[in-house]
């Protein structure tokens, strides 16, 4: 099993080093020149020779490269021309909203998703299978951010239950923080939900199929285990990759989720960022995002490991 | 040979009026996009108001027969708005879907056939590209070539073609080991004709129903840009914008934001329907894939 892990950590590099490439690349596609297009045309020679030095681009282009590059393997994702704070410490402080805003998305896309999934191929062709299916596909066409409007406005306005925005660290006050986030993660996890209905109940259809089913039904083990036990774990692998899969687009949600709950995250960084033309900004965010997301796919690849022993042996 | 082509096309008519009519939901998503395509052709003659046009002394009226779905708080009348609005959502669908289309079909094609080094670079960069969030691309591609339609949809077509050129590489590694293009490599048939006139036809079913996803992604990634302020600019009446604007009046007027919301939803169900009915009936073994 450390052997597995291993092979996938040692795997990620080449993939890493690649999403620098493009965060850097989108730097070069810059019409003209970037420290024109950040100070503006009235800015003094001085101020976009400084300006220049400190992006690095007066020096060769490879040079620029291996340099970010280095920098982001040392931690140092530049500066940032609008805060004028570490691009790294201005992210770090605003990920861990995004990070908790997409978990708790997540959280509840697999805990309503997988069981309505089971449920649904569990009683096909039933009124709860088409129940299912018919809200996973309204679920799948609806807008994350209109849903989360919608929600604001009758769960938060009309029937005042719930906080329409703003943040509270849940080390300050836990319940607090988990009602503020509350209708920004339910909004954003609905369309995953369905999704990973979709996944889980096609998952199951193939493995309920399956002879040992058959047999474990023959010696009268509940309908539960059967389920949850013999049948979920099998089919658990196709559902983890879509989990990992969705959990990008969770993330690029929050983005625009983040926005409409006021949520400190890394979205009002970024849409802020794209205002000022605070490249650093942009390129860290697309970093820090893009290698997340690959660990969390090499960690669903050890989750592969761990449920399936035939996966470790390949 | 007039006569052949025309009772082929005839045929090829006949088998898409069956397929249409044979499968509840591609129909469904037919008449739905007809009936949305439509609207943004001819949103001039079915809106009864200007989609800029102001109304000070009406502003944030609720629904009436004069104003079906209300007013704004300019006074200007949602559904015009809206329906002029659907003719972003079409056009930047539409535009996308045929670049991505274009690319990503080529990309895959390359990749798939020529297999080896190439395959490799090629393939890591489209996982490289996939793990970074659509809409954080498309931002930061808009924040550096600049904010209007072109770019916008140059931002999408960029962050969706490594996904089809997945799928259509995927699909490629199985036909290139079927016997028929084998015989038409050991006839001598270059490597151009057989991806031609043996492959592409092959992969046409699952590029068709990848497209109508690639026109869904598109939709809600347009107007989750132009909500944040990054895609279609104001006043233009783009869905995504209207969402934006309606935020504020939410509690007093939510009829600003419920409709385009709707109409949202509408095109990306039936683009979702027509998918998924598209995949059943020429590509069932898409399922997995997809």
């Amino acid at each position: 099993m450390l052997k597995f892990i291993f092979y996938r950590v040692v795997s990620l590099t080449p993939l890493c080093v690649l999403i620098v490439l493009i965060a850097f690349a989108l730097l070069q596609l810059i019409p003209g020149d970037p420290a024109v297009v950040m100070l503006g045309v009235d800015a003094t020679p001085e101020r976009l020779v400084a300006m220049r030095e400190r992006l690095g681009l007066d020096r060769p282009l490879i040079e620029q490269f291996l340099a970010y590059l280095a920098g982001v393997a040392t931690g140092d994702l530049g500066r940032s021309t609008f805060l004028n704070q570490d691009v790294l410490s201005a992210i770090g402080a605003r990920l861990p909203v995004s990070l908790l805003l997409a978990a708790m998305s997540l959280f509840w896309a697999v805990l309503l998703g997988i069981p309505a999934g089971v449920w649904a191929a569990a009683r096909r062709g039933s009124l709860i299978d088409r129940t299912v299916m018919l809200s996973s596909l309204i679920g799948m066409s609806i807008p994350s951010f209109w849903l989360g409007l919608i929600m604001i406005m009758m769960i938060g306005v009309w029937l005042g239950l719930l906080p329409t925005g703003g943040y509270v660290s849940p080390f300050d006050n836990p319940w607090e923080a988990f009602t503020h986030l509350l209708l920004p993660s339910l909004s954003l996890g609905f369309i995953q939900m369905a999704q990973v209905a979709r996944m889980t109940r096609s998952a199951m259809l193939e493995v309920l199929r399956q002879d040992y089913i058959l047999v474990a039904h023959a010696k009268g083990v509940s309908e539960f285990t059967i389920l949850f036990s013999h049948a979920l774990r099998n089919g658990m692998t196709g559902i983890l990759t879509v989990i990992a899969l969705i959990f990008a687009e969770i993330l690029g949600g929050a983005l625009v989720t983040e926005q409409i709950f006021s949520l400190p995250g890394l979205g009002q960084l970024i849409i802020t960022a794209v205002g000022y033309r605070d490249y650093p900004v942009i390129q860290g965010s697309l970093v820090v995002l893009g290698i997340s997301y690959v660990i969390i796919n090499a960690l669903t690849d050890v989750g592969y490991g761990v449920i399936d022993p035939r996966v470790r042996e390949k | 040979m007039s006569g052949g082509r025309t009772t082929g096309r005839k045929g090829r008519l006949h088998a898409f009026g069956r397929l249409v009519a044979g499968n509840p939901q591609i129909l469904f998503g037919v008449v739905v996009l007809v009936m949305l395509v439509a609207a943004a052709l001819f949103a001039p003659l079915i809106a009864p108001y200007g989609p800029a046009e102001t109304n000070i002394m009406n502003r944030l009226k609720p629904p009436s027969w004069a104003h079906l779905f209300g007013t704004d708080a300019f006074g200007r009348d949602v559904f015009s708005r809206v329906v002029h609005g659907a003719r972003y959502s079409v056009i930047i669908g539409a535009l996308t879907m045929l670049t991505t289309t274009f690319f990503g079909t080529a990309l895959g094609i390359v990749s798939g056939y020529l297999g080896g080094l190439l395959d490799m670079i090629l393939m890591r960069l489209t996982e490289a590209f996939m793990a970074i969030p659509a809409i954080l691309l498309a931002i930061a591609l808009i924040a550096i070539l600049g904010n209007n339609l072109g770019n916008l949809v140059i931002a999408l077509t960029v962050a969706y073609v490594p996904r089809l050129a997945r799928i259509v590489r995927s699909l490629m590694l199985s036909l290139r080991e079927e016997l028929y293009v084998e015989s038409g490599r050991s006839i001598g048939a270059r490597p151009l004709r057989i991806v031609i006139h043996y492959m592409l036809p092959q992969l046409l079913p699952a590029i068709l129903v990848q497209s109508s996803f690639i026109i869904a992604y598109a939709v809600i990634a347009e107007a989750g840009l132009s909500f944040l302020g990054v895609g279609v600019q104001p006043p233009a009446p783009s869905w995504g914008g209207m969402l934006s604007d309606g935020r504020t009046y939410m509690a007093i007027a939510p009829w600003i934001t419920i409709f385009p919301g709707l109409g949202i939803m509408l095109i990306v169900l039936s683009l979702n329907q027509l998918g998924d009915g598209l995949r059943d009936a020429l590509d069932p073994r898409l399922r997995n894939v997809t």
